[in-house]
């Protein structure tokens, strides 16, 4: 029993940094990911029983995570409120140090992610997984439990609603240069596979892990 | 084809989702339209904002939010299991109701102290007071932090090295640390409250009592009896703090031993999840240099074990080995 603790708390620390990314990317509210993060693992732990730390737990745990904040997304479209960021979202994308480049970087993102939340929850987690983190659509298919036709499906119908939205930042986003790092203050923990540019987001996984 | 292309054929044909030959119209058609080229480009640099959109880093007091919850979730499975195990062992004779019957206390219990356990009402006020609270129960010396950051505490007193980053509304982390160097007397320093953070022999009345041992030992534990070297060693030095005669220096940790172990405060902090340590011993498991701590007993159980890694924090703890201390007598 103790073993299994030590691995789940082991695995949980492996990953941590990945699972918030996606958590507080498809929240918006770090407050509201932080809750989504906490319960997916102690569901997640509850279910652990007699889990490998193989690349199926790693998709199994992204995938509790995800969940647990698309129930939240649908819990929260369905009830009104006002659209847009609140001031918990503007501390999640507050500006670091960099001066006026982050402070435009950071205004950049608030619109992104205001507009990202005009989407159904279905197609903001696709577009969190592909577009924001960069995992590949099989990554991302097998993390949602839906098929690769149907995460790119999504994916299309996602950025084609989203284009009018965002025509105000045309011109603010980098055109992809093979290899360049992405303006992100994302965690950087040494493993990351995803949060890379998309010409990027299939590189060879280390030790047969998926692209997670 | 006819017409310009719209937004979501565009995207669907760069996803490959088009037949083939309404592919191949679309494809001839970008070729010639520089209105449609456009929009196709527009589609591109949508996932290039998408990609560029910061977000920050896991606040370290998350990580140990829900490290704490996690470990609760453990502590109230292992209380769950207890009876069960108690009742087999009873030839059923006492067995309380049907079947279905644990199950519901289980989650139960579960509920009390896994989901409620940092659970927030607004994470900053609720899981500040939720980790003073849990914190308090265990020293004496506690410093909490004001401001939009976490209460926090020397688990070990006798640094004056408690510092705050909390930075208003944010959700700093909370940031301890030893930072002067570490006493090699036993008396005072690491083991001394704060109150009296000279030395004196008031600290040792509370050895083995709220104070945790902090000592080097000089054991080298081993998988197979790291349980029973670690009663050893807690019952040495408990009979050395109650006897007349001052542990021997020997015990006192080095500079060295401690330097491997730079955030101690922070680690059993974060490990002991508001328990108090019985015994953090800076020592050797299979040889190499480790921190073994004993927590107290839960729930009528036995004192545990655990063997960490140098470089232990307040986020990071890399347990290598845990074991349950033999029942004594």
């Amino acid at each position: 029993m103790n073993g299994d603790n030590d691995a789940f708390g082991l695995l949980f620390t492996r990953h941590k940094d990945r699972l918030w990314a996606v958590a507080v990317r498809t929240l918006g509210d770090p407050e509201e990911a932080a809750d989504a993060l906490q319960d997916a693992m102690i569901s997640a732990f509850r279910q652990a029983s007699g889990f490998r730390g193989d690349s199926a737990v790693t998709t199994w745990l992204h995938r509790i995570v995800v969940n647990a904040c698309l129930d939240r997304l649908r819990r929260r479209a369905a009830r009104p409120t006002v659209s847009g960021l609140d001031e918990r979202a503007m501390d999640v994308l507050s500006p670091g140090p960099g001066g006026t480049d982050a402070a435009a970087a950071t205004e950049t993102s608030l619109d992104v992610m205001a507009a990202l939340r005009t989407l159904p929850p279905d197609q903001q987690a696709v577009l969190v997984l592909v577009d924001m983190l960069g995992y590949s659509v099989a990554d991302a298919a097998a993390v949602l439990g839906i098929s690769t036709g149907t995460v790119k499906s999504r994916c299309a119908r996602g950025r084609a609603r989203l284009l009018p939205r965002l025509a105000h930042l045309r011109g603010r986003g980098e055109p992809y240069v093979a290899g360049a790092a992405p303006v992100s203050s994302a965690p950087q923990d040494g493993t990351q596979l995803g949060n890379q540019p998309p010409s990027r987001r299939v590189s060879p996984a280390e030790g047969g892990e998926p692209q997670l | 084809m006819r017409g310009h292309a719209d937004a979501a054929t565009l995207a669907a044909f760069r996803e490959e989702l088009l037949s083939a030959r309404k592919a191949a119209q679309v494809s001839a058609h970008l070729t010639t339209c520089p209105r449609c080229a456009a929009l196709e480009a527009q589609l591109a640099e949508v996932t290039s904002l998408l990609n560029h959109a910061t977000a920050p880093p896991m606040p370290d007091a998350l990580t140990a939010r829900i490290q704490a919850a996690l470990s609760a979730e453990a502590t109230a499975r292992a209380v769950d299991a207890r009876p069960l195990a108690a009742a087999a062992a009873g030839a059923g004779a006492a067995t309380p109701g049907p079947a279905g019957h644990n199950g519901s206390q289980s989650t139960a219990g579960r509920d009390r102290t896994g989901d409620r356990t940092g659970r927030r009402a607004g994470w900053r006020g609720h899981d500040r007071s939720w980790l003073a609270l849990r914190v308090a129960a265990v020293t004496a010396a506690v410093a909490v932090i004001a401001g939009g950051g976490y209460g926090v505490a020397q688990l070990l007193t006798g640094s004056p090295a408690v510092t705050g980053n909390a930075s208003g509304g944010g959700v700093a982390a909370p940031n301890i640390r030893v930072t002067g160097p570490v006493p090699r007397t036993s008396a005072g320093g690491l083991n001394a409250p704060a109150a009296s953070s000279g030395t004196g022999s008031s600290a040792r009345s509370s050895v083995g009592t709220l104070a945790p041992l902090v000592v080097s030992s000089g054991t080298d534990y081993q998988p197979a009896s790291l349980g029973a070297r670690a009663s050893a060693v807690l019952a040495r030095l408990t009979k050395n703090a109650h006897s007349p005669s001052q542990p021997g220096p020997n015990i006192a940790p080095t500079q060295n031993q401690a330097n491997l172990f730079p955030d101690l405060q922070s680690c059993l902090l974060h490990i002991a999840h508001g328990q108090h340590p019985l015994l953090v011993d800076l020592a050797k498991y299979q040889g190499h240099p480790a921190l073994v701590v004993v927590l107290p007993a839960t729930n009528g159980g036995q004192p545990r074990a655990l063997v960490l890694a140098p470089g232990c924090t307040s986020t990071t703890a890399h347990v290598l080995a845990t074991a349950t201390l033999p029942r004594s007598g």
